[in-house]
């Protein structure tokens, strides 16, 4: 069975923490962990802002999706994390999702992989320029924008909860 | 031009908004990362529409972000399609602001100086 508490601790193990949260998704504060990234990086901006964007893009996309998997799961757990490795700041944000959103996400992630990181920028201001902002606030330049500011590929998991609902965490790295 | 003022004080998610319509001096700054940005800047946009109907003979634009959010660079974009058409009756310009080091808030500049069709100058700040 699945135990958000215990993928949290798994993945929180390997190296320096900068923030954490696990909990109620109405919990999660961002202005606090802005504060941590902003003292713990303070001497790196380009890493510090790279972070906090990452950040607060992640956190708005994770609270959408799980928000719709709301009806569906009595859980409201999710969970942020951001830790320093030797090479990378590692960022990794889990939610809970519903199965039909997972072929959206799945090919806005392989979409924004496969485009040169040229050619991102290209993308992201056709979409900017000429897309539209959706009902629910969002401008369809969330996965663009963190993969701009990603230094690997996005990669993600996805841990089956029953038939309609899913488990995802999405992880990201910047290079040090 | 009898246009009232229009201004918000910053907060940790959204932007201080300074908006002097009688002097055509504006200016964003802070962060720029609510949930629902359409929402913030909805009074704005609509103070700003009056304003294009009868702007002052120049209009600046200072935009000097620490953070904002992808919605939030929505609403950026469609203030300044307003500056365009402000731009017809008033001598127009954006100072998009960024620190020094910091490549991404450059490189978003950038990104909005190639879109938009009036004059954004980038300005390093130490």
């Amino acid at each position: 069975m699945f135990d958000i508490y215990k993928k949290y601790n798994d993945l929180n193990d390997f190296g320096a923490y900068i923030f954490g949260f696990v909990g109620d998704v109405d919990k999660i504060d961002i202005d606090n962990m802005i504060t941590f990234a902003e003292r713990i990086l303070a001497d790196n901006l380009r890493l510090k802002k790279r972070l906090i964007n990452i950040l607060v893009e992640s956190a708005q996309n994770l609270k959408f999706y799980h928000c719709r998997a709301c009806d569906s799961t009595e859980s409201r757990e999710v969970f942020i994390i951001a830790q320093k490795r030797t090479d990378k700041l590692l960022f990794q944000a889990g939610n809970y999702i519903l199965k039909s959103d997972i072929d959206g996400i799945e090919s806005r992630i392989k979409m924004v992989n496969t485009i040169p990181k040229e050619d991102l920028g290209n993308l992201y201001r056709s979409v900017l320029d000429y897309g539209s902002v959706s009902n629910s606030g969002g401008a369809g330049l969330g996965f663009i924008d963190i993969a701009r500011k990603s230094d690997s590929p996005l990669t993600y998991t996805l841990d089956k909860i029953d038939d309609n609902t899913y488990f995802f965490t999405l992880e990201i790295s910047i290079n040090i | 031009m009898n246009m009232e003022n229009y201004s918000l004080e910053p907060t940790p998610k959204t932007p201080k908004l300074s908006f002097d319509f009688k002097n055509g001096l504006f200016e964003i700054s802070g962060r720029s990362i609510p949930e629902n940005s359409i929402e913030f800047y909805k009074s704005l946009m609509t103070k700003f529409e009056e304003y294009i109907l009868n702007p002052a003979v120049s209009t600046h634009l200072i935009v000097n972000l620490e953070y904002f959010n992808t919605s939030s660079s929505k609403c950026l974009i469609e203030i300044f399609r307003k500056m365009e058409r402000v731009s017809s009756n008033s001598d127009v310009r954006i100072s998009w602001f960024y620190e020094e080091e910091d490549e991404d808030m450059q490189e978003s500049g950038a990104d909005f100086k190639k879109i938009v069709k009036v004059p954004i100058e980038l300005i390093a700040v130490k």
